[in-house]
């Protein structure tokens, strides 16, 4: 639809973090738009589900003012080459004192699926959540049926901590959910032997 | 309701420190406008009871909490004396800032304010996570100098003439303690 | 001690030894002192001292449409007198899901059995009526008699979490327990709390 090639002119790229094919951007009020679509389009969300439902004033709350630290630090994850937003991820459930997180990721635009963008977002994420964030852990939830995403967190070193059964409702049926962890000793380890 | 009910965060041998409570503000501001206290405390602008009882208001759920004051409560005179506190606690960077005030004079060169520290660091080491902890002090101030230094504070840096007080520019000290060095101490 | 007589409670769930009763903003400043006590936190992860007024604005939050969480005062039957919390830190609607969360303040009367009776209480409230499918709990290792109460009764252990809180100076594990309602159907049978 012309609609979005119209917003893609008014897009922000003010890119944070750098990578070969993605870069990761600060999340911007004016793009809630694209924010609404990704988190409502049902290919999209199937899996990406967390235990918060979001709608568009959820999404308008994240961007009022804040005078600290919070629990949440977020991006837009941007296609280099073709210069569009095609995602979000970040880090949600920060706990400062215990120095662990949950991370979450998710390609809203599906023809940018299946192309290991993903992969690269997630390691450009973890990177900074260990080496700028200072964290010490950082956890996973993964659902069963995504195969996708919890071979790559297992390729990239996240170990099995358990499974929570029947975790959450999804058309019709309850799914469980994996539970990963990865510490930072081990994240640059491997690194290192690379 | 009971006004005599304990709120003991953290206790210790001669005094606990409690969480405070907005009914005392008025007990709060005396402390820290207290004439001959304040000078070295670096207070230079009288400090009104409407903006103390901000600093005690609950903060919104989302937001980490920068700040933990805590009272300093006597146990044999069962009555508040002071405030310890962590102030701009930077969690990306895992520091903060120590700050105490014994509000009441005769409590004085007795102790108290290393007892109250000593279980202030406990604390922010022990179930903070803090790495670094800091004190600025201003040079002539040697009374919180000794009672830092015998904590195991270092003196790691002076931000020259940084302060003005009575008509002069004095230098501040920034006198330092890390995680490590205070649990190899205490074990 | 004040006149027992003018103590209010208001009971909405009868136990053996115990009551579940909706929170009393009277009684804020002993609710602080059990959420801030030495004893009593160390293993509820309570971390920063906590006001009287603090627990003035959770009650007056305003419970619009369906509540995420649910808090009961745990009230001793025989002494006539408020001893602790238990109730919901969270509930997930959509999946039926609740996680629980106890705290007996008073520590005359631990090693009673009463924590016990307090979740036997809460997990029929959940499944009976709330119409909950699942229930969570979760601590660390320390916190022995909290897990001692879900292997009491039953609770799977579904995830362990490792170095996931930092406690007195080292990262130390973190569990999780759960329950379906099928499971507590016939575990009930066994328990006797009301």
């Amino acid at each position: 639809m012309n609609k979005e090639e119209n917003n893609n002119k008014e897009l922000v790229y003010v890119p944070f973090i750098e990578g070969e094919n993605v870069a990761l951007a600060p999340t911007n009020i004016d793009h809630i738009h694209l924010y609404a679509k990704w988190n409502n389009n049902p290919k999209a969300r199937h899996y990406a589900r967390n235990m918060i439902p979001h709608t568009k004033e959820n999404l308008k709350k994240w961007f009022e003012p804040r005078a600290g630290l919070t629990e949440h630090v977020g991006f837009e994850i941007w296609h280099k080459k073709d210069k569009v937003p095609i995602g979000t991820c970040g880090f949600g459930r920060i706990n400062w004192i215990d120095r662990n997180a949950n991370i979450y990721m998710s390609i809203g635009e599906p023809e940018y699926w299946n192309k290991n963008l993903g992969t690269e977002a997630s390691r450009l994420l973890i990177d900074y959540g260990f080496k700028e964030l200072n964290f010490f852990k950082i956890f996973a939830g993964v659902f069963e049926p995504n195969i996708r995403s919890w071979s790559v967190a297992e390729k990239d070193g996240f170990v099995l901590e358990g499974v929570e059964e029947k975790a959450i409702y999804i058309d019709g049926e309850y799914v469980d959910a994996r539970r990963y962890g990865l510490f930072k000793e081990d994240w640059l380890k491997r690194q290192e032997e690379k | 309701m009971e006004n005599n009910i304990a709120l003991t965060f953290i206790k210790g041998k001669n005094i606990e420190l409690w969480a405070p409570t907005l009914e005392k503000v008025n007990l709060y501001a005396k402390w820290v406008n207290l004439p001959t206290g304040r000078s070295f405390s670096r207070v230079a602008l009288p400090q009104r009871i409407s903006e103390l009882k901000q600093l005690l208001e609950p903060k919104p759920e989302f937001e980490v909490q920068a700040n933990v004051y805590l009272e300093i409560h006597h146990n044999q005179d069962n009555k508040p004396i002071g405030i310890a506190a962590l102030l701009n606690i930077d969690w990306l960077n895992r520091n903060a800032k120590v700050s105490i005030n014994i509000g009441e004079p005769e409590y004085w060169g007795k102790g108290i304010a290393v007892e109250a520290l000593k279980l202030l660091f406990d604390y922010a080491f022990e179930d903070l996570n803090l790495h670094k902890l800091y004190a600025i002090i201003y040079t002539p101030n040697i009374r919180s100098k000794r009672v830092f230094e015998k904590l195991g504070a270092q003196h790691e840096a002076t931000l020259k003439e940084e302060g003005y007080i009575d008509g002069k520019y004095y230098d501040s000290e920034i006198f330092t303690l890390y995680k490590k060095d205070w649990l190899n101490k205490i074990k | 001690m004040e006149n027992l007589s003018e103590v209010k409670n208001y009971p909405f769930i009868q136990g053996k030894n115990l009551s579940l009763c909706a929170v009393n903003i009277d009684n804020i400043k002993l609710y602080a002192s059990w959420d801030n006590n030495p004893e009593a936190r160390k293993y509820a992860r309570i971390l920063f001292p906590k006001t009287p007024e603090e627990y003035k604005k959770y009650m007056e939050k305003s419970q619009e449409g369906v509540p995420r969480e649910i808090g009961f005062e745990l009230w001793h039957n025989e002494d006539k007198k408020p001893i602790g919390f238990v109730g919901f830190n969270f509930i997930h609607w959509p999946n039926r899901m609740g996680n629980i969360g106890l705290i007996i303040g008073e520590p005359a009367y631990w090693k009673k059995n009463l924590g016990f009776e307090a979740t036997c209480l809460i997990l029929e409230y959940a499944f009976n009526e709330l119409n909950l499918n699942k229930v969570n709990a979760d601590m660390y290792d320390v916190n022995v008699a909290s897990w001692k109460i879900c292997e009491k009764i039953g609770m799977k252990r579904e995830v362990t979490l490792e170095k996931h809180v930092y406690v007195k100076g080292k990262y130390t594990n973190a569990y999780e327990y759960r329950i379906f309602k099928e499971e507590w159907d016939e575990l009930r049978k066994k328990f006797d709390f009301k």
